[in-house]
């Protein structure tokens, strides 16, 4: 209990209030308009500051040749980067996805995953059965994923004409749901128009 | 609870106060969260509904064991079970509803920033966002008086309660992707083992809570306005920098559970301080309640001194049960708790409020039983 100081004139100050007394008879829509525009800057403010601090570098929703050989068609979200010449990378959310244009090989799709499947096991990740998929080209792919308590990894590869092309997606698992759909979304679309011997 | 020399009690006994637009704010939002994370955790469990519901079991228990901690190292004080269903709602659905938008936008931003390739954007993305967005629940709880967020206390308990929504929501989600991870029984286990118990520890109800204890002073305090700003902002970067610490590539092996231990380290120990300073502070402003509000007939300041820890607590009931048998000692514990209960309400809305006189009329029933059990003796 705080001591009030006496004024001259022997009265005394009015207690101190702290802020949640002084709420109590104070009405209530300053609060509100304060969560609700906090609310609003993360829902729209922050994701249109992403869009604007990313250029996309791709035509979004229309088919290109995302690796030498092998089309894709994206939707908005992602930034492509072909600028080294020799991985071709997309990134999203923290999230990176690269894709391995398609080569020839003698491998079949279940041994080719084993190396990834391997490798994740060997970080001690939580590794999946992997999965058959279909692409909207008609060829047969095969998928396999794992998270460790930060990351997740995950594995596509489809298989044509003798050759197979590599999709492999890695980030944070916070945002990891949210990345896959969007990658599978991706891989759904690829057409490999030519294999490398 | 505040200074002893202010009482204004709030119209409502917890956080659901329908006249308050703060309260309209949040269902508006929590129908945003549901639509954005909800349906995920609607899609998991009609997908696959066996190891759906199995999941759910396991982070469900998880959050009861959790919760039951957090309110056994809250024993001064027992909140209303509607504000803290509002703060798991918050942490569970606003905020991981809102993080489905918000947290790939900071990541791009991250990644913009310190380079896609960089492991420290994905701690970065994760911090800056998430801590900030869990705050805001407790600022929008302590917005709402009769929340009664009134002291750092209140803060960070309801800052763990809003971090463990967060975290179990985020786990089941995390546990039920079955396109990535499978339906696997022994999956989603090992997801309860790595999430809840090996990170647990210094997780998102840690980091919440630290930042929590910060909103509860900015609210409480009746210090200067530089300075409950300065708690408030520094409790909040602390959360992230805790966060982003936790998350980043430093100290990272092959194997994830011996650097997620390590790192759990300084995460507690911050933790740990924090919990002592602000309990510290509480037993002070139950003691000067016990010495300048309550009658000393109902709890003197020689009470508090059988009340001011659990030690001290659990000594008075065993000596009880020694000298008087175990009614008397179970009936001391009813005083104990009316006495405490007391000395809360009295400190947050005045000796005449009506949760005062409840608690009032509670530790005189709780006497009169103890009376019964030891004829003899006071009672206190």
């Amino acid at each position: 209990m705080g001591d009030n100081a006496a004024a001259p004139d022997g009265s005394t100050a009015p207690p101190a209030r702290s802020l949640a007394e002084r709420l109590v008879p104070a009405p209530s829509w300053p609060g509100a308009l304060l969560v609700l525009a906090l609310s609003l800057g993360l829902i729209l403010g922050l994701p249109a500051l992403a869009t604007t601090m990313h250029g996309g570098g791709y035509p979004a929703d229309e088919p290109f040749e995302a690796a030498p050989g092998l089309q894709v068609t994206v939707a908005e979200g992602w930034e492509y980067d072909d600028s080294s010449g020799i991985f071709y990378t997309f990134t999203r959310a923290g999230a990176t996805l690269v894709l391995v244009p398609a080569v020839g090989s003698d491998q079949s799709v279940e041994e080719a995953l084993q190396v990834s499947t391997d490798a994740l096991e060997q970080s001690s990740y939580l590794v999946t059965d992997p999965q058959t998929f279909t692409t909207d080209a008609g060829d047969s792919g095969m998928v396999v994923s794992g998270h460790s308590d930060t990351e997740a990894s995950a594995t596509w590869i489809i298989e044509h004409d003798g050759g197979q092309a590599t999709f492999l997606l890695t980030g944070p698992d916070s945002t990891f749901s949210e990345t896959y759909e969007a990658a599978d979304a991706l891989v759904q679309t690829a057409v490999v128009l030519e294999v490398t011997e | 609870m505040s200074t002893p020399a202010a009482f204004v009690a709030p119209r409502t006994r917890s956080a659901f106060d329908p006249r308050s637009l703060v309260f309209w704010v949040g269902v508006g939002l929590l129908i945003y969260g549901i639509v954005q994370a909800g349906s995920h955790v609607a899609i998991s469990l009609l997908s696959a509904p066996v190891p759906g519901a199995f999941a759910l079991l396991l982070w469900s228990g998880y959050a009861a064991a959790v919760l039951a901690l957090i309110q056994r190292f809250a024993a001064f004080e027992r909140r209303p079970a509607l504000s803290i269903a509002m703060a798991f709602v918050w942490g569970g659905f606003i905020a991981t509803g809102i993080g489905t938008v918000a947290a790939p936008a900071a990541h791009s931003i991250a990644a913009d920033l310190v380079g896609a390739d960089n492991g420290w954007a994905t701690a970065i993305g994760a911090g800056a966002v998430e801590e900030p967005l869990k705050m805001l629940g407790l600022v929008a709880l302590a917005l709402i008086p009769g929340a009664r967020i009134r002291s750092a206390a209140d803060g960070l308990f309801y800052g763990a309660i809003i971090g463990l929504g967060f975290e179990v929501v985020e786990s089941f989600l995390y546990s039920t992707q079955w396109e990535v991870s499978g339906t696997s029984f022994s999956t989603i286990v090992l997801y309860l083992f790595l999430r809840g118990f090996v990170g647990g520890l210094a997780s998102h109800p840690t980091y919440s809570a630290i930042a929590g204890a910060g909103v509860g002073y900015f609210f409480g305090s009746t210090a200067s306005a530089i300075k409950r700003w300065a708690v408030m902002l520094g409790t909040l970067l602390l959360a992230i920098v805790l966060h982003i610490f936790f998350d980043s590539p430093l100290l990272e092996f092959d194997n994830p559970l011996p650097s997620t231990a390590i790192k759990s380290i300084p995460v507690i120990i911050l933790a740990l301080i924090i919990v002592r300073i602000v309990r510290g502070k509480q037993r002070k402003a139950l003691e000067a309640g016990a010495r300048d509000v309550v009658p000393d007939e109902l709890v003197s300041p020689a009470d508090f001194e059988s009340l001011r820890t659990r030690k001290a607590r659990k000594q008075a009931v065993k000596a009880m049960k020694k000298e008087h048998g175990r009614k008397a000692a179970r009936a001391l514990t009813g005083v104990q708790r009316a006495q405490l209960d007391l000395l809360v309400s009295a400190l947050d809305d005045g000796m005449e409020s009506v949760e005062a006189r409840a608690a009032w009329q509670r530790l005189y029933d709780a006497q009169q039983g103890l009376r019964e059990h030891m004829p003899t003796a006071a009672t206190g």
